[in-house]
């Protein structure tokens, strides 16, 4: 993005970005509804994760994966517990989280930029993903009264349609 | 007097224009029209009304089951569209569906919900074919389909705070008068669409 800088572009990237978006929200959502626990074992993992995919990225050593795909499935199976407000045991919530975030990271590559630039870039993208799960969790898991409770389970519904169209256009069949 | 300033600035909000100064393209674009797709159909209006209003009259648990499995069977109906695989008489089902769940809101219908979730589950393939036979055109795919999510949860979310005015007994008559004027929509979209 022009004008704001290296850093600030790479943390406005997991938002302006939307299935990285989409992914990252409806985790937070699960997070969330799982409770404070979950956050101090999910984050660890997350984080570590991230900065993992993001120095691959940095150093353009990415495999060839289809990442929109992944994150879409990623996201349209969260969404679906959420849905049902079923998380899953913190320890699966762990390795879930870790596998968004490394496709995160991986998916987030800055090309054509000089080290520090490349550096500033990355550094911001981790900081913006990881203020978007805590932030987003946070706000999931204080989110105790009835309404808000099924506020929550609707946005993991949607959030799964979205991504069940999408994964359907991206997967139709070639004409 | 604040809140009602507030509420006064608010509702000068619905009567002002866009601004025309940047033209919708990529991520806005496709989530604007996405957004639009459900609200420019007063078939899918009525119906989704319909569905919101349904979900009260049911009372617990199907006023919130109903917004939560609506968007997962629309979706299924979505990718069938999305994929090309022909629905037939698609315009059909979705006049019938405002035409039925109007009819349902009238007479104050409580079938059982497993019932009440199959109605709406066949109807909400219908209207997602509609929306997703759209899909493959729009500017951003993801956005697109966001947006005529959120578009749809938020009618269904209208239906429902108009379901509120059931608490008083002017209020129900004035909720089932609702489910009239849907259901006689649905008769003319039918007529239309035969």
């Amino acid at each position: 993005m022009p004008g704001i800088g290296e850093f600030y572009g790479g943390m406005l990237h997991p938002v302006l970005v939307l299935s990285h978006l989409l992914a990252l929200l409806v985790f937070a959502l699960l997070v969330g509804q799982r409770g404070v626990r979950a956050m101090q074992l999910t984050y660890p993992p997350f984080m570590l994760a991230l900065c993992i995919g993001l120095f691959i990225a940095g150093f353009e050593r990415q495999p060839a994966l289809p990442n929109e795909t992944l994150l879409l499935t990623l996201a349209m199976l969260l969404g679906l517990l959420v849905a049902a407000q079923r998380p899953p045991p913190e320890g699966l919530l762990s390795i879930l989280g870790a596998a968004l975030a490394l496709l995160v990271g991986m998916d987030s590559g800055v090309p054509d930029l000089p080290r520090r630039e490349t550096f500033a870039a990355l550094l911001g993208c981790w900081l913006g993903a990881t203020l978007l799960l805590v932030m987003f969790a946070g706000v999931t898991e204080m989110a105790q009264r009835n309404w808000q409770r099924i506020a929550v389970r609707v946005a993991g519904s949607w959030t799964t349609a979205s991504a069940v169209l999408v994964l359907a256009l991206a997967l139709r069949p070639v004409a | 007097m604040s809140a009602r300033i507030t509420a006064f600035s608010a509702l000068l909000l619905l009567f002002s224009t866009g601004a025309f100064a940047h033209e919708s393209t990529g991520l806005a674009g496709g989530f604007a029209s996405g957004f639009m797709h459900p609200l420019l159909g007063w078939d899918h209006v009525a119906a989704m009304v319909a569905v919101g209003l349904w979900g009260a009259v049911l009372g617990k648990p199907a006023i919130w089951l109903l917004p939560v499995v609506f968007p997962l069977v629309m979706a299924f109906g979505g990718a069938l569209g999305v994929i090309g695989v022909a629905l037939p008489g698609v315009e059909i089902g979705i006049a019938l569906s405002a035409l039925v769940l109007g009819c349902m809101v009238l007479f104050a219908a409580r079938p059982p919900i497993w019932f009440a979730a199959l109605v709406v589950a066949i109807f909400a393939i219908f209207h997602g074919h509609a929306h997703g036979t759209e899909l493959p055109h729009a500017t951003s795919p993801l956005a697109y389909s966001l947006g005529f999510v959120i578009a749809t949860g938020m009618l269904h979310l209208g239906g429902i705070l108009i379901s509120l005015l059931s608490h008083w007994p002017a209020g129900r008559a004035v909720v089932r008068a609702g489910g009239a004027v849907i259901a006689l929509a649905g008769a003319v979209f039918l007529l239309r669409a035969l």
